[in-house]
């Protein structure tokens, strides 16, 4: 059976002709003596035959499809749209990273400095905006002395006192340079 | 008309040319692609951008070598390609093609499976990819040995021993399926 093996990969050589004479005697031989061999030579050299006569044909819509300058098109087409699309996909990118970063970091707390909160039309003097979450009712009045150049900072009233000391370490930290030598109230609260 | 003058036409972008140049060779990219691939529709896709390619590339093209070879590599570059892509699809194929040869469900079907060609169509899809190629460029488009070895990147006696193996699992796969009927 080994024998055979071998014999039947001289089979292909000799479909082909491409045998060596030496070769050639050898199957010659061999197949007179071996009958299974015999018979795969014969349905081997059957089937590539019959492989000849298949054909497999493109389909007539191929030929609409396939012409020089259709092709060309596609190919402009590709070139053409892959960078606006790039350059539009980045753009959308960017401008998503942007919103979701000013989403996170917002200012959504207004610091109100006020000159004296007891007056009815107390002056407005100064709106800075701070960032912390903090419960969306939250408000803290503060009471800011920068009388004969200390800085006190007092707390008023707040209806949350977890949040009082990051606030009054906040306006203790922020530079005032332009208020002095008068007393302010700060109003913290959700911006409007 | 020559290949070489083809070639030229092809460069001088003539659309006469490139007519002519389908006509001449869409049957030996198509069978490439078909007989890889499995099926019409991915074989159509592959054929153009195949086709594209040869556009793209014509230039490139070194005139003392064989031009249907060169056709051959660049078509076997993009089956190659595609199949990476769409490898869980084509074994789905196959397995349809499989299927299909047992069970015989319609009578037309029969039919159709009992057809010589047909057979033998399915016989070459469901042989490996390797036999495959082989099958297709040797026996079907009967390519010299030195030409599937450039295609293929491999050396002729490669070609001889793996064409002999395909030979063997092809008439194996034909034989099992004749006892299959009985």
């Amino acid at each position: 059976m080994k024998k055979c093996k071998k014999f039947l990969k001289l089979i292909s050589g000799h479909i082909d002709g491409i045998l060596s004479k030496k070769e050639e005697d050898l199957l010659i031989n061999h197949l007179t003596e071996c009958e299974s061999c015999r018979k795969a030579k014969e349905e081997m050299e059957k089937i590539s035959k019959d492989l000849k006569s298949i054909d497999v044909f493109p389909p007539e819509k191929a030929r609409i499809k396939i012409k020089r300058s259709e092709l060309l098109k596609t190919y402009k087409i590709q070139i053409s749209n892959f960078f606006p699309l790039l350059f539009a996909l980045i753009f959308f990118i960017l401008v998503f990273l942007l919103w979701q970063n000013l989403k996170e970091k917002g200012y959504p707390f207004c610091l109100e400095v006020r000159e004296n909160v007891s007056d009815n039309f107390p002056k407005l003097i100064k709106r800075i905006y701070i960032e912390k979450e903090v419960p969306e009712n939250y408000y803290i009045f503060l009471e800011l002395n920068l009388e004969e150049g200390k800085k006190e900072v007092k707390l008023i009233e707040t209806n949350y006192s977890s949040y009082s000391s990051y606030f009054l370490n906040k306006v203790k930290k922020m530079k005032l340079e332009n208020f002095e030598g008068k007393i302010y109230y700060l109003k913290i609260y959700k911006c409007p | 008309m020559e290949d070489e003058e083809l070639v030229s036409l092809l460069i001088l972008n003539n659309e006469a040319a490139f007519q002519e140049f389908y006509d001449k060779y869409s049957n030996f990219i198509y069978k490439i692609c078909f007989f890889m691939l499995g099926n019409e529709d991915d074989a159509m896709d592959s054929m153009q951008n195949v086709f594209l390619k040869i556009l793209k590339k014509i230039r490139s093209f070194n005139f003392k070598g064989n031009f249907k070879s060169w056709i051959g590599k660049i078509a076997y570059r993009e089956v190659k390609n595609k199949k990476r892509f769409f490898a869980r699809d084509r074994k789905k194929i196959l397995d349809f093609f499989k299927k299909d040869l047992k069970k015989q469900i319609t009578p037309e079907e029969e039919f159709m499976i009992m057809e010589r060609r047909e057979i033998l169509k399915r016989a070459i899809l469901s042989l490996p990819n390797k036999f495959k190629i082989i099958i297709v460029l040797r026996e079907i488009e009967e390519l010299e040995y030195e030409e599937i070895s450039s295609i293929l990147k491999i050396p002729v006696g490669t070609v001889k021993s793996r064409l002999a193996r395909a030979r063997i699992a092809l008439k194996e796969i034909l034989e099992a399926k004749k006892i299959e009927k009985m």
